[in-house]
């Protein structure tokens, strides 16, 4: 569908009609001049080795937790990030996620990845510049309150077409997930008649483990297999007590019901263009059938794809016989990952392995956002290439380059408490090479109450975002791909602390206090004259009087037992 | 038996040396003295929560008292020749009788002017009357132009004007008839106001919805309509500003719990009075999203689903109601796919009633301006009223809670408003109504503000255990020790004062 034309500059009391694009939306893009926008939801780990390459070229998948970039129009920097701050907090709201805990502590500004691809920024309609501001929130837990407005910006609100069929308990059980929202700003025309209109692209990436799936919609509490269940190994030893499990089966038979829970409720018959759904399966093996109202309407056509064009349920039943056989999995172009070192309180190390499998160089830009608490060393950054015959080792203090290794480096130190380091890597990787890239870092002492609630679990610091460059074209993107969150453990204070030391010193002060005091007010006797008086206090008294009682009762007893001996 | 023995005293007891004592004293009182003078202030200084002094006479003042300061007076300009003017003076007398018999609680009066002698400046807003004289003998008219001139016709027949009774009808056709419904809301002005009306607000954001039940998408010519509505929120301008803006929404299917009943003699799906609370799925239909801070009015034109047209709403002409406080809705049956300008501009009109209603506009007399113009005033009148009763609320809340901070800016927001308040009532008495609701409306924001500041309420909460557990271990011990060296020193000079006096009779 096509969306309604918007005015950069909306003068005072101008009207906006809202069709296709989100009434949500538009206010607040508008007001913040917001000419770019992209949100990523993820979770889950993507193994790389399992699932191959990302989808789309990872252009549409993001890192762990939430990350947000826009492209926002502004007179100076200042007022971008004034602006960038009324859009993440209005975001908040909408996407029901903790946005609103983005501060410039974790803004960064970037320079070779992320960059705008508006086709606005072609024409000379701008009239201030424009800013580029990144942001990411890595502990942000995914789930369904952010689907459920993500489903809303569509004109069919979840309700027909392809996004009927998620809800929030299927698409989370998933192994990895990955929303995007892409907002470009798009112009159309020449001179006085360029129109403009906002681009929205939604997508969202799941890898579903199959088996435990189904094995969930068997048994949504886990329970052991009752022994009638169990499929052993007949040609090993079997009873009641021993069981040699045999492989998973080959032969499975599911459909989009049994993944998702619910049918493609028709299609979104109000888009200009149908629907479609592909099934990308190994057609020796594998048959997917499409099922019309419960009807078997079609097997998927040679190119495995179907529009959906009724306005009914559709499923897709999937059958195998052998269901090792499958679409080759694409290999990424690269591999990366990154890890935390060191055991100290103080210090740790930071170390990203990359690996190149292609058998030519790679050009490929790394991206880190680090926390402030995190103090990095640049000049300790040390690069290990190894390959199946050489293993070299240089250190950035003597060879800049790093045997042609580094080609550049963007580097931002952060400001305590004000802005992150922000340093991007242009790398260039050889052909079926490893590469070891480790820094050390500080660790910064938080203020008592800048620790978060659980501060025991550590912090986690954004993913490094590694970026493929095309040979050409340093500019273009070909890959992009995240690493996971790291978890960081600061020294963490005991957080009664403060209260003891109070408390304690107050004491210790007291005490002071009170044998000088003493020490002063006290006066001098000699010690006959002393013992004299501590005879005659009041206490002594008191003592020896009672003392005197104990003793008289004493006697008295004593004598009344004489007495009954008397008597016997 | 062994009894203790007391001990002999020495040979000879030192005596206490006055000396001594006084120093001894000396010491105690400068200690205990640095401990007051200047322990005891710094401790209280740096515990002190800052609260700034709100002018809270002022306030009281004005919440007695806010009544009797609004005065003011709505000029009606008569075209009668200057040599009647003794007509203007004699019906004056009869309005301000009337109108003091209706004891209303504001000084309001309606001043009649001779448009002859009327300064070309006043602009287009003031009211008139025209007598018209009738040839005829019968047909006494009162004619309520509908337009922005605000006028008002009188038509006279002869009889009364040869019976003398044109400034009784002057007087009637003024009071109870054109400012009826100002004077009945000013009486009323202490009562709750009606359940329809939104909660004031100096800005509202308007928002036109097409919902579509249906999967066919139904267009509609929102670029001209639209323009007609915007120029009737203009009109709105004195009473608050209107922002405007439209959707359309798709696959807005009617929620299970709407209970249609189908009329198969008509071949109609009637929804009854009673289920029209329960015709929007606030829930599913996404209309309460609202990412911006004025609140909103929301309007829906719902086109229902092929398979439940037409909807018609029980006992309702216009086939609409209105949601209390949220909006109004216009269920529109059609068959085709494009909604015209014209059918628009119907459902338009049925919107800009509902919208009259929600804003609480009065429903006499016939001309909206006139109306919109009541409108404005008793707006006014209310914001100051609420803006008070938000500073009262503020000065009990401050005086009840002695542990609050009152931040500078909350006085300043009081002042301010305070301020804004004088000066609407001035703007009043100039009769400039749409300056006087605009201060009124920030004076009303701004009280809001005040009592709402973020940063009073955070001090509250800080806890007098979490205070008494830093306290005790350092003063317990320290108050400890001064009491006792205090007691021990006065005990002292007792003794030796008794020392003194035997030293005496010796």
């Amino acid at each position: 569908m096509n969306s309604s034309q918007i005015s950069l500059y909306p003068e005072e009391g101008e009207i906006n009609h809202y069709s296709a694009f989100s009434k949500l939306l538009g206010p607040i893009l508008q007001s913040t001049k917001t000419r770019e926008l992209h949100l990523r939801f993820s979770q889950g780990w993507y193994d790389a080795e399992t699932y191959g390459k990302l989808v789309n070229d990872g252009d549409t998948s993001g890192g762990t937790g939430v990350e947000l970039w826009a492209l926002i129009e502004s007179g100076s920097r200042d007022d971008a990030y004034g602006n960038w701050f009324k859009l993440f907090n209005s975001l908040s709201g909408l996407f029901c996620a903790s946005l609103n805990f983005i501060d410039s502590s974790s803004t960064t500004y970037p320079v070779t990845l992320f960059q705008p691809k508006s086709s606005l920024l072609q024409t000379n309609l701008l009239q201030n510049d424009t800013y580029l501001l990144r942001s990411s929130l890595p502990g942000e837990p995914v789930c369904t309150e952010n689907l459920t407005p993500f489903l809303k910006l569509l004109p069919t609100k979840g309700k027909a077409g392809i996004s009927s069929l998620l809800t929030g308990n299927k698409v989370f059980n998933s192994q990895w997930s990955s929303m995007s929202i892409d907002i470009l700003t798009e112009c159309e025309g020449e001179g006085e008649s360029t129109k403009c209109y906002y681009n929205m692209k939604q997508s969202i990436n799941l890898i579903l483990n199959l088996p435990k799936t189904l094995e969930r919609n068997k048994m949504p509490i886990p329970k052991p297999t009752p022994g009638s269940e169990l499929r052993c190994d007949m040609s090993k030893h079997y009873d009641l007590y021993h069981c040699f499990p045999l492989p998973e089966p080959t032969e499975w038979n599911y459909n989009l019901h049994d993944l998702f829970g619910k049918e493609i409720e028709g299609g979104a018959l109000i888009s200009s263009e149908p629907s479609k759904v592909c099934a990308d399966v190994n057609s020796n093996t594998w048959k997917s059938d499409v099922y019309y109202k419960g009807k078997q309407a079609s097997s998927i056509d040679s190119e495995n794809c179907v529009d959906l064009t009724g306005s009914h349920g559709y499923n897709i039943v999937f059958d195998t016989s052998n269901s090792k056989e499958i679409v080759p999995v694409e290999t990424p172009p690269i591999y990366a990952s990154r890890s935390l070192s060191g055991y100290s309180q103080d210090r740790g190390y930071f170390r990203l392995d990359l690996l190149n499998p292609a058998s030519k160089p790679s050009r490929i830009v790394i991206f880190e956002s680090l926390p402030w608490f995190m103090r990095i060393y640049l000049h300790t950054i040390t690069i290990s290439s190894i390959n199946e015959t050489t293993s070299t080792t240089y250190k950035i203090t003597e060879n800049e380059n790093a045997g042609d290794i580094i080609d550049e480096i963007i580097y931002d130190p952060s400001i305590d408490r004000v802005s992150p380091s922000h340093l991007e890597l242009l790398v260039t990787i050889p052909a079926s090479t490893k590469l070891k890239i480790s820094f050390e870092f500080d660790k910064a002492m938080l203020l008592y109450a800048e620790y978060p609630p659980d501060a025991n679990h550590g912090f986690e610091i954004p993913p490094s975002v590694i970026a493929l460059l095309d040979d050409e074209d340093d500019q273009k993107v070909i890959y992009e791909m995240r690493t996971t969150t790291s978890l960081l453990t600061l020294p963490t204070p005991d957080f009664s602390m403060p209260y003891n030391v109070i408390i304690l010193s107050s004491t210790v002060m007291s005490l002071a206090f009170g044998s000088i005091f003493n020490l002063l007010i006290k006066r001098t006797v000699t010690e006959e004259e002393a013992e004299y008086y501590a005879n005659a206090s009041l206490l002594t008294v008191v003592k020896s009087k009672i003392g005197a009682k104990v003793q008289a009762i004493k006697s008295l007893l004593k004598k009344g037992k004489k007495v009954e001996e008397k008597e016997e | 038996m062994n009894t203790t023995k007391r001990p002999s005293p020495p040979v000879k007891l030192s005596k206490l040396e006055k000396t001594d004592v006084i120093w001894r004293r000396r010491i105690i009182f400068s200690i205990i003295s640095i401990a007051v003078f200047i322990g005891i202030p710094l401790w209280i200084k740096t515990t002190t929560i800052h609260r700034a002094e709100l002018p809270v006479s002022q306030v009281n003042e004005l919440s007695s008292s806010i009544y009797s300061l609004i005065n003011y007076e709505i000029p009606v300009y008569v075209n009668v020749p200057k040599p009647l003017n003794g007509l203007i003076d004699e019906t004056q007398v009869l309005i301000d009788s009337e109108i003091e018999k209706e004891k209303l609680p504001v000084n309001f009066r309606i001043v009649l002017k001779n448009s002859y002698s009327k300064t070309s400046n006043s602009g287009g807003n003031d009211y008139n009357l025209e007598l018209v004289m009738l040839e005829d003998e019968e047909g006494d008219a009162v004619y309520v132009s509908p337009f922005e001139d605000r006028t008002t016709k009188l038509f006279l027949s002869s009889t009364v004007i040869v019976n003398g009774l044109v400034s009784d009808f002057i007087m009637r056709t003024l009071i109870h008839d054109l400012f009826r419904s100002e004077i009945d809301m000013l009486k009323k002005i202490h009562e709750a106001e009606s359940i329809l009306k939104i909660p004031y607000s100096p800005d509202y954001h308007v928002t036109i919805s097409l919902l579509q039940g249906g999967a066919t998408p139904t267009g509609w010519d929102i670029e001209e309509a639209s323009k007609l509505f915007v120029n009737y929120l203009n009109n709105l301008k004195s009473v608050a500003g209107f922002a405007f803006d439209s959707q359309v929404e798709h696959y807005e299917r009617l929620s299970n719990n709407t209970d249609l009943a189908y009329d198969s003699e008509k071949g109609e799906f009637i929804l009854k009075e009673s289920d029209t609370s329960t015709f929007i799925d606030y829930s599913e239909w996404g209309l309460d999203q609202n990412t911006e801070l004025v609140p909103s009015i929301n309007f829906i034109v719902y086109v229902p689903d092929k398979k439940f047209t037409p909807i018609k709403i029980e006992n309702s002409q216009s086939n609409s109601f209105i949601v209390p406080q949220w909006g109004g809705v216009c269920i529109f049956n059609t068959e085709s796919n494009y909604i015209e300008k014209q059918e628009l501009i119907q459902i338009f009109e049925i919107f800009a009633s509902q919208l009259f209603q929600l804003l609480g506009v009065p429903s006499a007399p016939k001309s909206p301006y006139v109306r919109i113009d009541t409108l404005t005033r008793l707006q006014t009148i209310r914001n100051l009223d609420n803006s008070i009763d938000n500073l009262v609320s503020l000065v009990k809340l401050v005086k009840q809670l002695p542990n609050i901070a009152i931040p500078e800016i909350t006085s300043d927001q009081v002042k301010k408003s305070i301020e804004l308040i004088h000066s609407t009532i001035k703007e009043l008495e100039k009769g400039s109504w749409s300056q006087a609701s605009k201060l009124s409306g920030d004076a009303f924001v701004l009280s809001q503000k005040a009592f709402f500041q973020k940063d009073m309420v955070q001090q509250v909460y800080f806890p007098d255990e979490h205070k008494m557990a830093v306290y005790t271990p350092l003063l317990g011990p320290f108050a400890t020790i001064l009491v006792l060296g205090l007691l021990r020193s006065l005990k002292e000079f007792k003794t030796l004062e008794i020392q003194e006096k035997q030293a005496k009779s010796d």
